[in-house]
C-alpha cells in the first residue's frame, strides 16, 4: 500500500491544477488517471498521424489573474494569440451571432426575408401570453420562423430536450440584450452613418483567445512534467474501484484498478475528486445516502468525427454552429484556425464534426465506420467538404462532457454538498462536474 | 482550475479558507481581492429549467 498526503482522481485541468500547487509546496500527490496515455481530461490534445485534435475546442481566456498567471508559469513560451470567430452556418451562408439583421436579412434571401418579417410582425401582434416555454418565448421576440431557423435545432442538439420543455425564464437570461426591432434600427442607422448609441448592436464577434501551440494538451503534458519533477506522481491507465473513509483515524483507502487488472491501495489523508458524481458517490464506503440525489444528475456525451481531406474551399472561423435540421452535426471545428500546428502540412483540411450525444443513444452506440460514412454524407450535404474530398477519417469518442443543468440539478447538487460535508470533510470535489461550467469550452 | 487552485489552498491551510461548490466559473470577475474569488463565489448560474 502506497501513503501519500493527497491522492487525486483525475489528471485533467482541475485534478492537475491541484496537484502542481500541491506538490510545488512540497505536498506528496498521487494522481490516478483513467486514460492510457493522454493527460488533460477533456481539454487533452488527440494526436492521430501527426494531426491535433482539441475535444470541443478551448479557448484560454480568464478574467482570474492568478489563473493567467498559473498559464504563465505552467507554459511560458508556447502560447498563441488567436483571433476568435465563429458564425452560424446555415443553407449555405454563414451568419453572425448575435444576428446582424442586414446580413441576416440579405443572406437569407427575399422570399424567406419577407416570410421572416410576416412572421415576427405576426408574434408582435398576437403574442402568447405569459409565455411558459423557451419555445412561446422565443417565438413572441423573433417570430416562428426566425426561431425555427436560429434557435431551435441547436438548442435541442446541445441539451437534448425539446424546446416546449425547457422553460421560458432560461430564454430570457440567455438571449438578453438581442431584440430584432433594436437590431433593425442600429442596422439602418449604420445604413445612413449615425453610429449606434454605446456601441453595442455594433460590437464585433471577432476578439482574441490564447491558445497553445500544439492544442490545449500541451499545457497539461508540462504541467504533469512538473509535478513528477516535483516528486509527485502521476498513475496512468488507473480507476478507482472503492474509496473508504475512516474518520477515526482520518485516512482515506483507496482501490484502484488498472487497465490490465492490476490492483494498487493508497492511503491519503485527503482525496480530490473531478470524477463524474454519480460514479465518485457510488464508489464511496460508507454508503452515501444522497447516493440517488446523484443518480439523477444527468450527463451528455459527446463525440467527434474527424475529417482530413484537401478542398479549395476555405473558412476563417474555428467553429461553426450548424442550424440545419436535416443533420445530426451540432459544431464543426477547423482545427487548422485553432493553431495552424494542429495540421502537419500546409495544404490539408482537418474539420471535426461534433455531434452532442447520451452514452447509449444510437449516435453512440453507431460503429466508428458508420459514424465516419455520416459524418461524410453530412459534410457534404451542407456543403463544407464533398466526400471524395475526404482522405482520412477517425472518431474521438468522450463521456460525460457536460453535466445536463436541468430543473433538478441544483438542488441534488445541494443535498449531496451538504451530505459531503458534514460526513466526508477530507473529500473535495473540483472541476466541472462538481460546481459548473458551460457547454463553451473555456479553460479558466 | 479556479476550483482546482482554492482546493489546494484550503487542502494546504488545513481548514477550508473558500467554499469551492460556490464557484461559478461563468461570473464576470473584479480585479480585487483574492483574484476575484469573492465575486465569483457570490454569483449564480443560469440553467435551463424544465417547464413548470
Amino acid at each position: 500500500m502506497e501513503t501519500t498526503d493527497t491522492l487525486i482522481i483525475g489528471a485533467g485541468p482541475a485534478g492537475l491544477t491541484t496537484a502542481y500547487r500541491l506538490a510545488k509546496a512540497g505536498h506528496g500527490v498521487v494522481v490516478i488517471e483513467q486514460d492510457k496515455h493522454y493527460v488533460g481530461g477533456i481539454s487533452r490534445t488527440v494526436s492521430y498521424k501527426d494531426f491535433l485534435f482539441d475535444i470541443g475546442g478551448h479557448r484560454f481566456f480568464s478574467k482570474w489573474r492568478e489563473v493567467v498567471a498559473l498559464w504563465n508559469e505552467i507554459l511560458p513560451d508556447d502560447f498563441l494569440d488567436r483571433p476568435r470567430l465563429s458564425r452560424i452556418y446555415y443553407a449555405g451562408k454563414f451568419y453572425a451571432y448575435p444576428l446582424k439583421a442586414f446580413e441576416a436579412l440579405r443572406n437569407l434571401g427575399f422570399k424567406q426575408c419577407l416570410a421572416c418579417l410576416a412572421s415576427y410582425a405576426h408574434a408582435r401582434a398576437f403574442p402568447i401570453r405569459d409565455p411558459r416555454t423557451f419555445h412561446q418565448w422565443m417565438r413572441n421576440e423573433f417570430g416562428e420562423r426566425l426561431f425555427s431557423i436560429f434557435f431551435k435545432t441547436y438548442t435541442e442538439k446541445v441539451w437534448g430536450m425539446d424546446c416546449d420543455a425547457i422553460s421560458a425564464d432560461w430564454a430570457a437570461q440567455r438571449i438578453k440584450g438581442l431584440n430584432l426591432s433594436k437590431a433593425i434600427i442600429d442596422g439602418v442607422a449604420r445604413s445612413f452613418g449615425f453610429k449606434p448609441q454605446g456601441g453595442t448592436s455594433a460590437k464585433t464577434l471577432i476578439e482574441s483567445f490564447r491558445y497553445p501551440r500544439r492544442g490545449p494538451g500541451m499545457m497539461w503534458d508540462a504541467a504533469a512534467a512538473k509535478i513528477k519533477a516535483s516528486g509527485g506522481r502521476i498513475a496512468m491507465d488507473r480507476s478507482f474501484e472503492k474509496l473508504t473513509c475512516d474518520p477515526e483515524r482520518r485516512t482515506w483507502t483507496v482501490e484502484t484498478i488498472g487497465g490490465d487488472g492490476t490492483r494498487e491501495t493508497f492511503q491519503a489523508r485527503h482525496v480530490v475528486s473531478s470524477a463524474p458524481i454519480p460514479e465518485l458517490l457510488a464508489a464511496l464506503s460508507p454508503t452515501p445516502l444522497t447516493l440517488f440525489h446523484a443518480r439523477a444528475l444527468k450527463y451528455r456525451d459527446f463525440l467527434t468525427v474527424v475529417l482530413i481531406g484537401r478542398t479549395p474551399r476555405q473558412w476563417p472561423d474555428n467553429w461553426i454552429y450548424i442550424h440545419d435540421p436535416r443533420v445530426k452535426v451540432g459544431r464543426v471545428q477547423n482545427f487548422r484556425s485553432w493553431s495552424p500546428e494542429m495540421i502537419p502540412d500546409a495544404t490539408s483540411t482537418c474539420l471535426g464534426l461534433e455531434y452532442f450525444c447520451s452514452e447509449g443513444d444510437d449516435l453512440w452506440d453507431m460503429v466508428d465506420r458508420d459514424l465516419i460514412a455520416l459524418a461524410k454524407q453530412e459534410i457534404s450535404a451542407i456543403g463544407l467538404l464533398r466526400g471524395e474530398e475526404v482522405t482520412d477519417a477517425c472518431v474521438v469518442r468522450q463521456k460525460k462532457a457536460y453535466p445536463v443543468y436541468d430543473e433538478t440539478y441544483l438542488e441534488n447538487l445541494r443535498m449531496i454538498r451538504f451530505e459531503l460535508a458534514s460526513r466526508f470533510p477530507a473529500l473535495h470535489l473540483v472541476g466541472r462536474n462538481a460546481c459548473t461550467n458551460t457547454t463553451t469550452r473555456i479553460m479558466r | 482550475m479556479m476550483t482546482g487552485m482554492l482546493t489546494a489552498a484550503n487542502i494546504l491551510a488545513g481548514r477550508t479558507l473558500y467554499d469551492v461548490w460556490q464557484v461559478n466559473e461563468d461570473a464576470e470577475y473584479g480585479e480585487a481581492g483574492v483574484s476575484g474569488a469573492r465575486e465569483a463565489l457570490a454569483s449564480a448560474r443560469l440553467v435551463p429549467r424544465r417547464v413548470a
